[in-house]
């Protein structure tokens, strides 16, 4: 056999070798690159499931699965624990159904309404409708919401949304139109009515009731100041308030046919009315938070020996001049906590205490363990007194109380 | 010995203001004898079920060694030798006290009487310093800002009728000041500059039906408030974070974060007001941001060989010198969890 020929053996075995170490090599490349690729999507989320996967969403789900607490459980179908943290997710606000222990809730990052049902521990989305950066969400008890942001510049929208008949196919649209701008404060009054304050171009604030399109308007309130907080009872009795500062003199009024009524006053001034009488909780804080109660508007206030902030108060229903009030288990010494409160500075940790505003009392109702902790904001009360959900200050994460153990 | 009676109208320019004009009865008078003996009110406006202290003056008789008898609303409610006051509780709006003291002196005898009528004036107040959306607390005054004042006036005529504010005549004083152009009947409402640099403003409001039969005063001081920087994490999902203001030191769960400062009343009508001024300096080195969002930052710890970030921060005005304000955070990401929830909802 010729030396050449063995020549040309030689080098096509070499050139396939190389080719095959070739392919390999580039095999070995791609396959590295698809990892990196993959997993960059999966980070940024692609390939993912959808979001509405669940009846909650992966966001809810997400979230409330990743915080450990003895007090906790998720979503299980049994009912909820005495203590139920709904969604460590953020929320706006919630609300509860009309003779109903469900509670409406919107998320904070996309205004999306769920529904909780502490009697099988379930979440569920109803609306898919995106409001990014929902700051303030409040519910009428048919599961209207109000949508409050805030553009860059400040400038305050509101959206009054409702919730289109819901389908077993999951969330459906929210419905509803924006309100004026510059929405000061705003209280809502089931079903579907509204009490608003619009800051005026000359400055002050125009008060009007409304429908919850925003139409229907009924001048019932003007004034030249603009920092007031608002009250529509399901009563029909309206109340005024100035926004409080520690050691300030704030008053309280009654609003009746557009003419303010003496209510309270006192530095720093919080106060809680309730609907069908003219009984009052209000706190004082100037120096050191002091809470209050009467039984109408012609008693004598009583001071309790507990001492929390008025707003940390929601009123039972019924006869029972009842209330229960968050109280920090740590009694915030410092003057300014409540301002400092406001700015998210500082949070308490509270524990549950039942008001007695007859009898002028206060004795605990429930005391979180020691690994749980929640700074109480806006608490509400469903219908029938079995429940109150509340948000914690801290972290804006909702959570439910069952009243009786 | 024939008895000397004199009947004298209380001191009109202290007391009559608040209750309706003293009556007097007198069988002769000689010249002047009408301000020698007088009621004066402490307080000078009674407000509504309070304790008015109700003292009994005279240049003329020597109170010392008169004997001397309180009525109040026809009961005798004190008598004896130099009583020269009482405590009067006073009855709701619109209500009336008929106040009567006679004396009985080695110079005769005389009486005086004075109505009551007790009112109130609430004194609202709020400044248009900048406060964040959805803040629930006061906007408080800082130097170069503006106060808003409105009295509310609850003078309730014995009748029972409700005097509106367009039949009262307010007069405004700022620092003794009398308020010239912003006082007259109905004006119940002004705007005036803030407090001065670490200064406080007095502001008293007097009001007086028409007729001057009821009138009431208000005195309120208003502090100067240093502006307050407070920082939060502008979140790209939620927001910024109002409710979870950063502490002096601040650990974070992620290597990037953005800031916003919001300038608690300062003067200004937002926080990326262009006349603000914010010069932000992260671990000693000055750090320019966007000139839109000014009060806005974000750190990246990523690439940087340590994960402390001490921001400072200072805030002044372009054309108000007396604002200042400035603040200095810590701040320590972690480098290498980014992206780790952690069990916060907002790092995640």
């Amino acid at each position: 056999m010729p030396a050449s020929h063995h020549l040309f053996r030689y080098a096509v075995a070499a050139v396939i070798v190389m080719v095959l170490g070739g392919l390999l090599g580039w095999y070995v490349f791609v396959r590295s690159q698809v990892r990196t690729t993959q997993a960059n999507d999966s980070a940024r989320g692609f390939g993912t499931a959808a979001s509405f996967g669940s009846p909650a969403g992966s966001t809810y789900t997400n979230s409330a699965g990743s915080v450990p607490s003895t007090d906790i459980q998720s979503a299980s179908g049994n009912p909820a624990p005495r203590l139920w943290k709904v969604t460590a997710t953020p929320v706006a606000g919630a609300g509860f159904a009309a003779s109903s222990t469900q509670l409406y809730f919107a998320e904070r990052s996309s205004g999306n309404v769920l529904l909780a049902d502490p009697s099988v521990s379930s979440v569920t989305r109803l609306t898919n409708t995106l409001f990014p950066k929902v700051y303030d969400a409040l519910f009428a008890s048919d599961g209207s919401v109000l949508l409050r942001s805030a553009t860059d510049a400040g400038i305050v929208t509101t959206y009054a949304g409702t919730i289109s008949t819901t389908t077993a196919e999951g969330p459906v649209p929210l419905a509803g139109t924006y309100l004026p701008q510059h929405i000061k404060a705003v209280s809502v009054r089931s079903p579907q009515q509204l009490f608003f304050l619009v800051a005026t171009p000359t400055g002050g604030t125009a008060g009007v009731t409304a429908n919850w399109k925003g139409a229907s308007q009924k001048p019932v309130f003007a004034s030249t100041l603009q920092q007031w907080r608002v009250w529509w009872l399901s009563d029909g009795r309206m109340y005024v308030a100035q926004q409080p500062s520690d050691g300030i003199m704030g008053y309280a009024f009654t609003l009746k046919g557009g003419a303010l009524q003496s209510l309270v006053s006192a530095p720093g001034l919080s106060i809680l009315p309730r609907t069908g009488s003219t009984a009052l909780i209000y706190s004082s804080s100037a120096g050191g938070v002091n809470l209050f109660g009467q039984t109408s508007a012609s008693t004598t206030p009583v001071r309790f020996t507990v001492r929390t902030l008025a707003e940390k108060c929601v009123w039972a229903p019924g006869k029972d001049l009842v209330a229960y009030c968050a109280v920090p288990q740590v009694l915030p010494t410092r003057a300014g906590y409540m301002e400092e409160w406001y700015r998210g500075a500082t949070h308490t940790s509270d524990a549950w205490w039942k008001v007695d505003v007859s009898a002028g009392t206060a004795q605990s109702l429930f005391t979180p363990d020691s690994g749980t902790s929640f700074d109480v904001e806006r608490p509400a009360i469903d219908g029938n007194g079995s429940y109150i959900a509340f948000m914690n200050a801290a972290d804006k994460s909702l959570w439910m109380l069952r009243i009786t153990p | 010995m024939k008895r000397l009676a004199l009947a004298v109208v209380v001191i009109v320019c202290a007391v009559a203001p608040a209750y309706l004009p003293a009556q007097a009865r007198a069988q002769f008078s000689i010249p002047g004898a009408e301000s020698v003996l007088s009621i004066s009110f402490s307080p000078q406006y009674p407000a509504p079920q309070s304790t008015v202290r109700l003292t009994l003056q005279s240049s003329l008789y020597d109170l010392g060694s008169s004997s001397v008898t309180w009525t109040v609303n026809g009961q005798e409610v004190a008598q004896g030798d130099a009583v020269t006051f009482i405590d009067v509780k006073t009855g709701s709006l619109g209500s009336k006290t008929e106040v009567q003291a006679d004396i009985t002196s080695a110079g005769g005898t005389a009486f005086a009487t004075a109505t009551v009528v007790p009112t109130s004036i609430d004194l609202l107040w709020e400044s248009d310093s900048y406060v964040p959306p959805f803040y629930n607390g006061r906007a408080l005054p800082s130097a170069g800002s503006r106060v808003h004042l409105v009295a509310l006036t609850h003078f309730v005529r014995p009748d029972g009728g409700e005097i509106p504010a367009n039949q009262i005549v307010f007069t405004w004083t700022r620092d003794s000041e009398v308020l010239g152009n912003l006082s007259g009947r109905g004006k119940s409402s002004i705007t005036v500059d803030g407090p001065t640099l670490f200064g406080t403003e007095t502001i008293v409001v007097e009001a007086a039906s028409v007729d001057g039969s009821i009138a009431g005063q208000a005195l309120l001081r208003i502090p100067d408030t240093e502006p307050r920087l407070m920082l939060y994490e502008d979140h790209p999902l939620f927001g910024v974070l109002y409710h979870q203001a950063l502490g002096v030191t601040t650990f974070v769960p992620k290597n990037e974060m953005s800031f916003i400062a919001i300038p608690y009343f300062a003067s200004a009508v937002s926080s990326g007001d262009t006349g603000l001024q914010y010069e932000w300096q992260v671990n000693q080195s000055s750090v320019t941001t966007n000139a839109a969002y000014s009060n806005e930052i974000t750190v990246n710890a990523a690439s940087s060989t340590g994960l402390m970030a001490l921001i400072n921060l200072s805030l002044t005005h372009v054309s108000n010198y007396f604002l200042s304000a400035a603040g200095s955070w810590s701040v320590t990401f972690n480098k290498s969890s980014a992206g780790s929830s952690g069990g916060d909802v907002f790092h995640q």
